[in-house]
């Protein structure tokens, strides 16, 4: 595969298995009594926000009831946090009586239905056929894995293999004939140039989060399910161990694997679309804004892509700061002076984002993060934002140079004055297939991968009396 | 094409119509909706939440939301043959938090007003709502007992109106007797709101009488249309989701009870719904304190420093911020995780679903106690053997917007952090272009 970025990536692993709550429960507590009686408030099973019938998990018989659960409510909310897990993973539904009298004003229209994150399986409407295998190239050590699991998909499995076309003409796969009959049997494309995004039912991914990255590159639609597995360390989107890899398949075949849905980001860039009046006559004089720009092309979407990671708009090759505007939802909220500016997924929390000093966000926490990249202020904090905002970048009139954005770090190109950049939340997500347990594995790499909070741990006082006795 | 001139509010921009944009819908998860095709199943293209206190504003100036504020529904079949496993007992249902409004079953009567007391600045603005409220809406007002014993307006006439009603905090309950909350004057006046109502919240609405403030959205000077407003039932409101925690102090045969908590098994156990954040640091004592972090029952890590605070988005601009975390904005269903002078290299702060559990106990080797502080009172000491559980509440603080949630937000993060406010770089008067 030609264009492996090489910045840090992101994991997220889960299974079908769910952790055991711990078993330290409290009985129901009792209110507080006060001098004035009160009655108890409840909050009310939102009915009249699906406008349908609400589905909740049956209560469990002998388990424990949740840590958060208002156990004095009696309505049908709190049944679903009997379950193993206590709430859906967004949160509890919040109560929408506020006091007596006020609520919040039902809008089924605006209601949307989304399966819990913690509970959502894979399931097959027809067996899977055709399997794409992504490979490092240049990397020797996948040559007898790659070897391996094509052999295992095509002649136990009796699938259809696609790879491109660079991997399979690989010099020492070339020579080895104990694979060329394998080899033959490979459906081969040529990256830009077949379009494959119909024909793959799986995708396995071998060795590292570039892989990840290009199989998200290679489907700007719907993504089809993948399978990454790790062969060194643990990364961050490869949660599969290579050595289990036979039984492993075996079980995502079987359907009801866990997946996670990573989300992307989907970026327009549009030219010459946006001026600002009273500049643009000065910007033109200054040479900044070529005039064949404005008139031609003006309004046109010249790339539209659906990243993983992140978007990247920096000051490229020039030493001037970049001066890019911010726009969310239509209004400027700031303007990044600066190396740039990163605006990212999730999953891309911990790339890019970290190196910038982005805090590290959970996959399944909806939301988009904009970092600045070495900012020229004091100020500039990162900031987390709704997944359903639109963000727009252009550059800012007073610019002294053009910018530069790249997509997951490929496909980079100019931005001009008028140019604008257009970044929502795709709802064409990664389904990444999960390996244990869907939330508490992104810890796992947090620790293996970026070390995260690994120190040599200060050691216990051996003074065996009282630690109130030692503050003087 | 032509150019539609609109202007944006705060903005001198003019921007072209787009006619290359198309409004998508809100996809369902229910159909196989490419983005390009419209799908039509009763979504519409709608205009933000409208605002009530903003008559000049055209309507048609603002920006068209094309998607919930949540993200888009995801698209749930995976290639030509994979999709989700539909499992019905696990659908969550997501009012789009943009359009959340206001609505009374029944009129409001009764009003709390919450004044943060020992600030001269308020008692004039005080006492001309109250008697607004009294007088002209015929309102059941209440205020805490110290607020009316304040020597400066004590002996004034209006105070023994009859509508007028006090409480003492600690003592009286009344969180079944409001309909709604006023505050005035700052942050912390919407703190005490939140912690006189420990379950259901009546809907808040803030003013700030000097600089704008983050909880604190509306301009005391306009304040009889505004209430107005609010009691016609016209508001736009946002959820601040509030974390629930539980504090449980091992049973020990030494130790007093503490006066809030309750015996069950020998353990005693408080609760307490906190806005802004809950704070785990090592008191008064200089050793590092040291704490287990557990998630959903598993440990995550070991905070070895200062401390860890455990925010709500809302307290992400709070003590967070300072601690060096990224500001998050209340609409995202997040829990924020944030050390405190940490003694590692590598303890970057985390942002985790809001569904999860997390707990946090004394680690093994810890030197000294640890000191708990739920938005930044009921202070007390974490010894051996003690937890305290933190989940989110499903009790929020519905804070009625000015505007709407996102303009709200980066209005009061320029204006109150100077979030990258800076002299800004003049542009190049000379021909020289770079290259």
């Amino acid at each position: 595969m030609e264009d492996e970025p090489s910045s840090r990536k992101t994991e997220e692993g889960g299974s079908s298995k769910r952790s055991q709550r711990p078993q330290d429960r409290q009985g129901k507590l009792p209110r507080r009594r006060k001098e004035v009686k009160r009655s108890l408030r409840k909050p009310d099973c939102p009915e009249h926000l699906s406008g349908g019938s609400v589905h909740w998990l049956p209560e469990q018989p002998g388990s424990e009831p949740s840590a958060s659960a208002e156990d004095t409510a009696e309505s049908c909310p709190k049944r679903w946090d009997r379950c193993r897990r206590g709430h859906f993973l967004h949160g509890p539904y919040p109560a929408t009586h506020f006091g007596p009298k006020a609520c919040v004003l039902p809008n089924p229209t605006s209601v949307m239905h989304i399966q819990d994150p913690a509970s959502q399986r894979l399931t097959w409407s027809k067996p899977p056929l055709n399997v794409l295998v992504i490979r490092k190239i240049r990397d020797e050590t996948l040559l007898e894995p790659f070897k391996e699991l094509c052999r295992f998909l095509v002649e136990e499995k009796h699938l259809m293999v696609y790879v491109e076309k660079k991997v399979v003409d690989d010099g020492s796969l070339m020579r080895d004939d104990s694979f060329s009959a394998i080899r033959n049997q490979l459906c081969t494309f040529r990256e830009g140039y077949d379009d494959i995004s119909d024909c793959i039912d799986l995708i396995i991914c071998l060795g590292g989060d570039g892989t990840l990255l290009y199989a998200s590159s290679l489907f700007q639609g719907s993504v089809p399910p993948v399978m990454a597995f790790h062969l060194g360390s643990l990364g961050f989107l490869t949660p599969f161990k290579f050595e289990s890899f036979r039984t492993e398949v075996d079980k995502v075949f079987e359907g009801n694997a866990a997946i996670i849905l990573r989300s992307r980001l989907k970026v327009k860039v549009v030219k010459g679309m946006f001026q600002r009046n009273e500049q643009l006559i000065s910007a033109q004089e200054n040479g900044l804004v070529p005039h064949n720009h404005i008139n031609n092309e003006a309004g046109k979407i010249t790339l539209q892509l659906q990243v993983l990671n992140e978007v990247v708009v920096d000051r490229g090759p020039s030493s001037y700061l970049s001066n890019v505007d911010l726009y969310l939802d239509g209004r400027l909220i700031t303007s990044v002076q600066g190396d740039g500016v990163i605006v990212s997924t999730p999953t891309g929390s911990t790339a890019y984002a970290a190196a910038a000093g982005a805090s590290m966000i959970h996959p399944n926490v909806p939301a988009i993060m904009v970092t600045p990249i070495c900012p020229h202020s004091l100020s500039f904090r990162p900031i987390v934002v709704p997944a359903g905002v639109e963000l727009m970048i252009t550059l800012s009139p007073e610019a002294r140079n053009t910018a530069w954005v790249s997509f997951d770090g490929r496909k980079r190109q100019e931005i001009q004055h008028g140019d604008s950049i257009k970044i929502t939340t795709s709802c064409f997500p990664v389904p990444s297939i999960c390996c244990h347990d869907l939330v508490y594995d992104w810890f796992d790499s947090l620790a293996q991968c970026l070390h995260w909070n690994v120190r040599k741990k200060q050691t216990r006082l051996t003074d065996a009396s009282d630690s109130s006795e030692t503050e003087n | 094409m032509g150019s539609r001139s609109s202007e944006m509010e705060e903005s001198k921009w003019t921007l072209k119509s787009d006619a290359t944009s198309e409004p998508f819908p809100y996809c369902c998860s229910a159909c196989d909706c490419s983005e390009e095709t419209f799908c039509g199943k009763g979504f519409q293209n709608r205009t933000k939440a409208r605002s009530m206190s903003m008559p000049s504003a055209p309507s048609s100036a603002k920006f068209r939301r094309t998607q919930s504020l949540h993200g888009p529904s995801p698209v749930t079949t995976f290639g030509p043959k994979a999709c989700m496993l539909r499992n019905p007992k696990a659908v969550m249902h997501i009012q789009d938090p943009a359009s959340q409004r206001l609505t009374w079953n029944k009129p409001p009567k009764s009003v709390l007003i919450i004044k943060k007391i020992r600030d001269a600045n308020l008692l004039q603005p005080f006492k001309e709502l109250c008697i607004f409220l009294t007088q002209q809406k015929n309102m059941i007002v209440y205020v805490e007992r110290k607020v009316i014993e304040d020597p400066a307006i004590a002996n004034e006439s209006f105070v023994s109106i009859n509508n007028f009603c006090t409480f003492r905090e600690d003592y009286d309950d009344i969180s079944n007797c409001v309909d709604f909350i006023i505050c005035l004057g700052g942050d912390g006046t919407l703190l005490y709101a939140s912690s006189i109502f420990q379950e259901s919240v009546p809907p808040v609405m803030a003013f700030h009488l000097g600089s704008l403030g983050f909880l604190t959205p509306f301009n005391f000077d306009t304040y009889q249309s505004q209430v107005t407003q609010v009691i016609e039932g016209n508001a736009a409101i946002i959820l601040r989701s509030r974390l629930e925690v539980k504090v449980v102090k091992e049973y020990r045969e030494k130790g007093s009870v503490k006066e809030m908590s309750l015996v069950t098994n020998g353990d005693k156990t408080m609760q307490y719904q906190v806005l802004n954040e809950v704070v785990v640091d090592r008191g008064p004592s200089s050793y590092l304190s040291n704490v287990d972090l557990f998630l959903d029952g598993h440990l995550i890590t070991t905070v070895q420093g200062d401390g860890v605070i455990v925010s709500t988005p809302t307290g992400s601009t709070a003590y967070a911020v300072a601690a060096g975390a990224s500001m998050i904005h209340p609409n995202v269903p997040a829990i924020m995780i944030t050390p405190i002078c940490p003694h590692s290299l590598s303890f970057r702060p985390i942002v985790v679903p809001a569904g999860v559990e997390l707990k946090i106990v004394l680690s093994h080797d810890a030197r000294n106690t640890a000191w708990v502080s739920l938005d930044g009172r009921k202070r007390q000491e974490i010894a051996y053997g003690d937890s305290i559980t933190i989940t989110t509440s499903c009790f929020p603080v519905p804070s009625i917007c000015f505007r709407d949630p996102v303009n709200d937000w980066f209005k009061s993060l320029a204006q109150c952090l100077h979030w990258n406010v800076r002299k800004k770089q003049s542009h190049l008067s000379s021909e020289e272009e770079e290259f």
